[in-house]
């Protein structure tokens, strides 16, 4: 199972802050990201880290990979 | 002149004279206004003074966009040569005392000379009034304020300091409205060395603007572009509070003076810990996302808490418990202390503790609350040998006690909430920030984390954070132009930007709508590379060109020590490859090897005056 960890505003606007997922043949990481969290388009900059590495909403999720996704906040 | 009034008003304590100054169309121009208009009063006015003496400035500076419905635009500057850090110091506030003053008629209120006795100025439009503050001196910025308004009735802004500035802390800071703080390099110091109490602002003009229609049209635009934002009702539960987590997954947090990145006890000093808190949510005039969580601290007072805060004072300090933390919060607003130069500096005693450096039985230790809430008042009040040795700041007490590789400082002002070890470019954020080590010019740490352009395989096999690339001093530049730039001259916010994604093409058509003049993107960078150049130029001339680049490096600590825990375990900056990105940015900026503006980037920025001045102290490039 793909394990999601939601951070910020997307825990908020999913409902929960950690989602496994069965993704049976590789997929890129955008389109689990935009079934799961609603308004997804709207974000323009967000930050993904897939197994713990920076990484683009095209990159390809299969079997246990971790994903995480955060904010981009403008800090105080 | 549409959108500014020309005008700045001018009191001098020592003599008790007000005058009004009118101030050339060109140089609103040139420098907008808020810092733009603050440096070049600096540079123009203040040379080689003592900050805490007669002859520093002390100035309020508001932009085109204060007094006026533009989205979070209720800001104000204030800015003094710094006590702090002897160079340019600033910093930005939201207040009803911004929309008054240019309600008033005022683009900015200059402070000079010294009062003999304690007293704070009452404005009311065209009259201007320095009366007795002699029954105010000795009180907290909240009863202060709360007595100038049963005074002076609440249709007012105040501005004030409290022990903290009366007793020259050097990180004293002005505050307003219970919360509301600016000047973190030591601006309540200098209005407290003028025995200047508070300010007491009163306007009822118009403010003359170029299309009102346009600009009401852009507003409720952008008003409503900010309600219907995704991240909007997050915004609304946690503010800037949401980056504790953020930080802690990121290994980014200041924890026990900065020697790690990860608080075990960041969940019970988080976000979520501080919903089921609050009482209450307060902000800034003209804003409609208000960032200010307002929480029941362990003494049942109300505490307005932000991500810095909760960072410097909790963390930073090894307290897991948000409501002390909001003690202590609270303490420094009431006395007028910066949170985080204070945070700054009790971290830095707490280790030196550790390390025997102090055997002083009143230094806390790490995680004792109790006696970092004394320290709190024996520096506001100055009252024993190390409340008085804190009341300097971290440089001047590493350079007494010792300490000086774990000393969290650049240029003497104390590092804000991010823990560089693994983050270059926000190192670099830190070392060349206009003030000293603080965040809000360039807060580049999301984009280096994870939102850089990073492709194929480079994005496999290489952790980006911790590369040096070129690209890094660009985009270093890119945020200092925005935010240190635009919205420290406009005056206003630049977390609706940033927090909930409002679009910048909003700013140069409302700039246009209020002033009638266009400025292309270009233009406004111009004018920020200007403001930033000058400040520069004002730091090597008050260091009598005694200048060199390492006044740009971070704290020694980020080098030679490395994280402690977590997936970037062992993480640390390389001190090599830092000079090179330094270099890069320096080139970027047409600034020359030593960080002194180069003669051909001040006549580009239409400078040249700051040329024979400087060249009487160093030789320019």
């Amino acid at each position: 199972m793909v394990k999601l960890k939601l951070h910020g505003v997307f825990a908020h606007l999913v409902g929960l802050d950690e989602v496994y997922v069965e993704v049976r043949e590789p997929t890129p990481v955008n389109e689990l990201l935009r079934k799961l969290i609603p308004r997804y388009e709207e974000f323009k900059t967000k930050i993904i880290l897939v197994n713990g590495k920076p990484s683009g909403e095209e990159t390809l999720v299969s079997g246990d990979d971790e994903i995480k996704i955060l904010p981009v906040l403008s800090g105080g | 002149m549409r959108g500014w009034w020309g005008r700045i008003l001018r009191v001098n304590l020592s003599s008790g004279t007000v005058k009004v100054h009118e101030y050339p169309y060109e140089d609103a121009l040139n420098f907008i206004g808020g810092r733009g208009l603050a440096v070049k009063i600096l540079w123009d006015e203040v040379r080689g003074v003592d900050p805490l003496g007669p002859d520093n400035k002390l100035i309020f500076a508001c932009g085109p966009f204060n007094g006026l419905p533009t989205p979070s635009g209720g800001k104000m500057v204030v800015a003094s040569k710094s006590p702090l850090t002897g160079g340019y110091g600033d910093g930005n506030l939201g207040t009803m005392a911004s929309v008054h003053l240019r309600k008033a008629g005022y683009d900015a209120l200059v402070v000079e000379g010294v009062a003999r006795r304690p007293v704070y100025i009452y404005i009311e439009n065209d009259n201007v009034s320095i009366l007795s503050a002699e029954g105010l001196w000795g009180k907290t910025t909240f009863d202060t304020e709360k007595i100038l308004k049963e005074t002076h009735g609440r249709d007012v802004g105040v501005l004030s300091i409290g022990p903290g500035g009366e007793n020259l802390v050097r990180y004293a800071v002005v505050i307003s409205q219970e919360g509301r703080s600016g000047g973190r390099p030591g601006m309540g110091a200098v209005m407290g060395s003028k025995k200047l109490k508070a300010v007491v602002v009163r306007g009822t003009k118009e403010i003359p603007v170029a299309d009102k229609e346009a600009l009401t049209k852009l507003s409720q635009e952008a008003y409503r572009a900010i309600l219907n934002s995704p991240s909007y009702t997050f915004w609304r539960r946690q503010g800037t509070m949401a980056a504790v987590e953020w930080c802690n997954e990121n290994s980014a947090l200041p924890v026990r003076n900065f020697s790690d990145g990860i608080f075990e006890f960041s969940r019970s000093i988080d976000g979520y810990t501080m919903e089921g808190m609050k009482i209450g949510q307060r902000g800034c005039p003209y804003c409609n996302m208000q960032c200010g969580n307002v929480v029941l601290d362990a003494e049942a007072r109300g505490s307005e808490l932000d991500y810095e805060n909760v960072a410097l004072l909790g963390s930073n300090l090894g307290i897991g418990k948000l409501n002390e933390v909001a003690v202590l919060n609270r303490l420094a607003d009431e006395l007028g202390l910066d949170t985080i130069s204070l945070g700054g500096v009790i971290g830095f005693v707490m280790e030196a503790r550790e390390k025997k450096l102090i055997r002083d039985d009143e230094a806390p230790e790490f995680g004792d609350f109790k006696k970092a809430r004394e320290l709190v008042l024996n520096i506001a009040y100055r009252r024993t040998e190390l409340g008085r040795l804190a009341a300097e700041g971290v440089m001047r007490l590493s350079e007494s006690l010792g300490g000086k590789e774990f000393a969290m400082h650049v240029k003497g002002l104390e590092v804000s909430g991010y823990n560089c070890f693994a983050y270059p470019a926000m190192a670099l954020a830190y070392g060349t920030s206009s003030i000293g080590a603080h965040h809000k010019e360039a807060w580049v740490i999301a984009w280096e984390i994870g939102t850089a352009p990073i492709e194929g395989e480079k994005r496999k096999s290489v952790e980006y954070k911790v590369t040096y690339g070129f690209e890094k001093a660009a985009k270093v530049v890119e945020l200092q132009r925005l935010r240190g730039g635009l919205y420290e001259i406009l005056t206003a916010c630049r977390l609706p930007w940033v927090e909930v994604g409002l679009s910048l093409e909003y700013y140069p058509k409302l700039l246009e709508a209020i002033t009638g003049v266009k400025y292309a993107w270009e233009d406004l960078y111009k004018v920020a590379d200007r403001v930033y150049t000058l400040i520069r130029a004002y730091w090597v001339r008050e260091f009598n060109g005694k200048w060199d680049r390492t006044m740009d490096y971070p704290p020694i600590r980020w080098f030679s020590e490395g994280l402690k825990k977590g997936p970037l375990k062992g993480q640390h900056l390389d001190k090599d490859k830092y000079d090179a990105l330094l270099s890069e940015y320096y080139r970027l900026r047409g600034w020359d090897e030593r960080g002194i503006p180069k003669k051909e980037t001040l006549k580009a920025l239409n400078l040249e005056y700051v040329i024979p001045e400087l060249e009487k102290q160093v030789i320019l490039e």
